[in-house]
């Protein structure tokens, strides 16, 4: 009964249920073509289990990160529970749409930034109208000056990460998932990010985030759950989280 | 224990993201509140796409007009070819045009997923959006070659009839043939990239059975019957034909029965497609 010493618990936002994710790679070296053509499962193909038997609930307004060594499942679980990555077993539900902004994500790499900004903001259902009333207003948070009419693939992760966070915030989201994006801005995007972020998380939004940089991770986030490979292997308090990370 | 059952009870606002829970009438509603992002895409495109070019823009009317001058040197002044069709060149023309609006409609379905994993993988939208784009994308290249079609009208002394109007009928059936064929392909090749390797095989033989380069009628007595059987049921050919009676009033073998046909066959692809496309929603991009 732990449970009834915290504040009582909001509504749900995020309720990650008994979920498995498994990839299916390709190996290093594949089986022969006879192999593959009598059984495409087995052929070349190993099974990776990234996430397993993963349950969290996350309530509204609360900000939670995920910490865990490379290739502990973060960014599979933050894909999964932003809907674009399919789970093997069990479900995930949500409040409402999330909105998914990670370091290593490229929309469209030819396309300008601006572009990227507009395909990003139509896809995610803005309407055009309100798009174009509020185009200037995202280019300028961007702060890319004219570098905003290049190609993305000329950007560095950091402007890319500008653009990114201009789409995936444009429209108040009321779950945020970060993974990664913050840590390749620089100092000044750092603080303007952090002030929206807060903005949102005061709407009774909700922020679940990956980061490797533990102060950024235990100034943002009041909960923390560490993840030892594709496991929950504890869930608290962000201190007792890190504390237990760093013994590890 | 009264804490969980108050979960229990909040949990029914919460959703599953998976498209599988949704109808295909909502889903179509989702994606006609993001049709300007799949607008988007190709006319962004289409804006780009000769930008490295000295010519640049003149390239849109330049390519099918090249295209339809070589076809003219070829088959009209080297080897003046007639294959007893009057107007050739201008058949020929047309008929090459309308094939590859298939043809390139269809492949560039089939890569409409897998070309675009940064987006799939980073924003959740209506994935049929994606074949939707690139069959604008399509349409828009081909309203450079109507122009230049046109021009070829004018310039081979057909002119243009009455029966021009139809030309947005036959063309609305036609995107409508390709995108319902898009869908299915673009579904088959995420799953198997090997599709998109066969594709450009398939319609090089679908080339020559759909009479673009010779009148059907002129392979009547050749070859097996099966074939002559799989021929004389292939909606391409109609579609063709029809495109042929809009700019030059002729379609021999085309009438009531074969139209009625496509557009039935049409609309089977359109609605299957979408039942097919939409029922692997949730896999698309995965790793």
């Amino acid at each position: 009964m732990e449970d009834l010493k915290l504040p009582l618990p909001t509504k749900l936002a995020v309720s990650v249920r008994d979920v498995d994710i498994d990839f299916e790679v390709f190996a290093d070296r594949r089986a022969g073509l006879k192999a593959r053509l009598v059984d495409r499962n087995a052929a070349g193909k190993s099974v990776v289990r990234a996430i397993r038997g993963v349950s969290i609930d996350v309530h509204e307004g609360e900000s939670v990160g995920v910490i865990g060594l490379n290739g502990s499942g973060k960014s599979t679980l933050l894909s999964a529970i932003a809907g674009v990555l399919p789970t093997t077993k069990g479900e995930i539900l949500v409040s409402d749409e999330p909105r998914l902004m990670s370091v290593g994500s490229i929309l469209i790499g030819e396309a300008s930034g601006i572009r990227n900004i507009r395909l990003g903001c139509l896809a995610l259902g803005m309407p055009k109208a309100e798009l174009e009333e509020r185009l200037d207003e995202l280019v300028d948070f961007t702060e890319l000056g004219d570098a905003i009419h290049r190609p993305l693939n000329t950007y560095s992760s950091g402007m890319r990460a500008r653009v990114q966070f201009v789409t995936a915030t444009a429209v108040t989201p009321r779950i945020l998932l970060i993974d990664e994006a913050l840590g390749v801005g620089d100092r000044n995007f750092r603080a303007k990010s952090r002030a929206r972020i807060e903005e949102i998380i005061d709407e009774a939004g909700t922020l679940i985030m990956v980061n490797h940089s533990l102060d950024e991770l235990s100034s943002f986030c009041s909960r923390g759950i560490l993840l030892d490979g594709g496991r929950v292997a504890m869930d608290g308090p962000i201190s007792d989280v890190i504390k237990a990370y760093k013994g590890k | 224990m009264t804490d969980n059952n108050d979960l229990v009870s909040e949990a029914s606002s919460l959703q599953s993201l998976s498209h599988a829970s949704n109808s295909l009438r909502a889903y179509l509603r989702n994606s006609w509140r993001r049709r300007h992002f799949a607008l988007a895409m190709p006319v962004d495109r289409f804006r780009s796409r000769n930008q490295n070019t000295i010519l640049g823009n003149v390239w849109n009317v330049l390519n099918p007009l090249l295209t339809a001058g070589v076809y003219y040197l070829i088959f009209g002044v080297v080897l003046n070819a007639s294959r007893g069709v009057d107007n050739y060149i201008f058949w020929l023309v047309l008929g090459l045009f309308v094939f590859r609006l298939t043809q390139s409609t269809v492949m560039q379905g089939a890569v409409s997923i897998t070309s675009k994993q940064g987006l799939v993988r980073s924003l959740r939208f209506p994935r049929v959006l994606l074949p939707v784009s690139s069959t604008i994308g399509e349409l828009i290249t081909f309203a450079f070659e109507i122009v230049v079609l046109l021009v070829f009208a004018f310039a081979t002394g057909e002119g243009v009839s009455w029966r021009i109007v139809f030309l947005p009928v036959a063309l609305s059936l036609h995107t409508a043939f390709n995108f319902g064929c898009a869908l299915v392909v673009a579904r088959c090749n995420d799953s198997f990239r090997d599709v998109e390797k066969l594709l450009p095989f398939v319609f090089q033989m679908l080339r020559y059975l759909s009479g673009v380069m010779v009148p059907l009628a002129l392979l009547e007595d050749r070859g097996p019957k099966i074939l002559h059987l799989i021929l004389s049921w292939n909606p391409l050919v109609w579609i063709i034909d029809i495109y042929r009676w809009v700019f030059l009033g002729r379609a021999p073998g085309m009438g009531l029965a074969e139209v009625s046909v496509t557009v039935m066959v049409t609309c089977l692809l359109v609605v299957g497609g979408l039942k097919f496309f939409t029922s692997a929603e949730h896999r698309y991009g995965r790793p």
